[in-house]
């Protein structure tokens, strides 16, 4: 402890000296779990007023860095001329900042992993209905997540496997991701094919004339990205192919653009993609309707 | 003979085919019934899944952005994230369970000041460029053409209207009451086209599925595979 205070003092306030550098984490870290856990019989005895001005100022705090450093103007060198002039002086705590989201998010992670553990234990315990179920789902967990996390480490050379260790987690991990869960994941998104088709049948058997217009831009887009459009176009009605060429005449020039591939492709970049933006602006500007409500803590029931 | 001998899952990479195949088959089995079949992959997926996101979002994001900088860069005010991040646990204790509020503040305020960064980064462009669309030729564009430029109208016209309809703020009669359903239209054009794609996206799945069991599986050749 002699030798960590002056070199705070001297060298980097906020990096520990290289020398013993683990043991000093160490105690930083367990002193930061102390600090911060002891923290809250303080926190409890507050009143629930109290209680509820610390989220709102935590919240508001959180917001206020990235919302501050986006609305401040870049260019501080008049105030800090070393500054560089195409960021503020907010700017390099952006980076950190989102490294801490991420953290707090992997512990989240955490969070639903023991939900969803602790409701799948208690139904074997407690021989609910179909319990069996649970047992495979834990087994597949415990499994999969031990595979991943030693593969995790070995990737980082932080777990050094060699001969039959190692091979036993190559071949187990390929057999669990690439040949099961790959395998599944594609299946399960594919199994929404059949059921997108009696879907489109109750879309379609309403009989409006938006129902209508649906229907025929979806069967136009559907039959043109695929190679059946080019053959009704090309093979059937015997449309020219390609751009038409320079100084063509009107007719040929319709001729030209009117087999279903370049309709399709009309629908999509010409039609669909102002539709889409301008669902894309109603989004973002309810988005940040939304976000000033739960930055400034107006919408009651989530912090 | 010498088919069937390759068929078999006799390999590592031949069983990892058969495991494969079972748990599409199994998966695809729904679409006969729930039956317990489907239930067991199901339920085994959920596991998987749920074990897998443990390696690289838990343990790889750990070690990154908190081991690395304390015990190896030695940045030690980051020894203070995890412990305040382990707040959230207290969610599951009927006492303690508004300290747990404290973090979720923390990612929701956070994730409000982040919307205004991508406010500007993702709609302000996408505004830019369609005032900047040019709506006339002019020797200013000699690269502009006439099916250009009615391209463009038909951008601004459909953009407008699809924005008029989405407007209930007020009352919309006459004129904004027509211009409000013309824009309606559009929208169903446009959300045609979206279940268009949709569904062949889908469609490219489920034909991967069955090219994985009648190629990789069954070693059918198809589309030129060997």
């Amino acid at each position: 402890m002699e030798a960590i205070i002056p070199h705070l003092i001297a060298q980097n306030i906020w990096q520990l000296p290289e020398a013993n550098r683990t043991v000093y984490a160490t105690l930083v870290v367990l002193g930061a779990f102390v600090l911060v856990l002891g923290l809250i019989p303080v926190l409890q005895a507050l009143p629930p007023r109290g209680r509820r001005a610390i989220v709102v100022t935590v919240t508001f705090l959180a917001g206020l860095l990235f919302a501050a450093e986006f609305f401040l103007p870049v260019d501080w060198r008049a105030i800090f001329p070393k500054d560089d002039p195409t960021r503020n002086f907010l700017t390099p705590a952006i980076q950190p900042a989102q490294n801490v989201l991420q953290t707090i998010g992997a512990l989240a992670l955490g969070l639903g992993t023991y939900g969803l553990v602790r409701l799948h234990l208690r139904n074997v315990v407690q021989r609910r209905t179909q319990w069996g179920y649970s047992v495979v789902l834990l087994i597949a967990f415990l499994t999969m997540a031990t595979f991943s996390i030693a593969n995790t480490l070995a990737e980082r050379q932080l777990l050094k496997l060699e001969g039959t260790p190692q091979r036993v987690l190559e071949r187990g991990f390929t057999i669990l991701f690439d040949y099961t869960l790959v395998q599944l994941d594609a299946a399960m998104f594919s199994l929404i094919a059949f059921y997108i088709f009696s879907a489109a049948y109750r879309a379609f058997r309403i009989r409006s004339i938006e129902a209508s217009i649906l229907m025929f831009t979806a069967m136009v887009v559907m039959i043109g990205v695929v190679p059946l459009g080019a053959y009704i176009s090309y093979q059937l009605l015997g449309l020219p192919q390609g751009p038409a060429p320079e100084g063509a005449g009107l007719g040929t020039q319709i001729l030209h653009s009117i087999d279903l591939p370049d309709i399709a492709n009309w629908i999509l970049f010409t039609l669909n993609a102002p539709a889409q933006r301008a669902i894309e602006f109603g989004v973002g500007i309810g988005g940040l309707a939304m976000a000033i409500r739960l930055w400034l803590s107006l919408e009651r029931g989530v912090t | 003979m010498d088919w069937f001998m390759e068929f078999l899952p006799r390999t590592p990479e031949r069983l990892g085919i058969w495991i494969g195949v079972i748990c599409t088959l199994a998966i695809y089995s729904l679409l006969y019934r729930e039956n317990p079949f489907y239930r067991f992959f199901e339920h085994m997926y959920i596991g998987l899944a749920a074990g897998y996101s443990l390696g690289p979002l838990g343990v790889d994001v750990l070690y990154r952005y908190w081991v690395e900088p304390i015990w190896v860069q030695g940045y030690w005010a980051w020894a203070f994230v995890v412990p305040y991040g382990m707040y959230l646990y207290f969610i599951f204790s009927e006492r303690y369970g508004w300290i747990s509020r404290i973090v979720i503040g923390t990612l929701i305020g956070a994730s409000a000041g982040l919307f205004f960064q991508e406010f500007s980064s993702r709609y302000l462009p996408q505004l830019n460029s369609t005032l900047q669309k040019p709506l006339w030729l002019s020797s200013a564009n000699p690269d502009l053409t006439v099916s250009m430029v009615i391209n463009n109208f038909l951008f601004v016209i459909i953009l407008l209207s699809v924005l008029t309809y989405f407007t209930f703020s007020y009352e919309q009669r006459g004129g904004v009451k027509r211009f409000a359903t013309l824009g309606r239209w559009f929208l169903m054009i446009g959300l045609g086209a979206i279940f268009g794609n949709t569904v062949m996206a889908r469609m490219g799945l489920l034909i991967g599925r069955i090219y994985y069991i009648l190629n990789d599986w069954l070693m059918i050749p198809i589309g030129g595979a060997q």
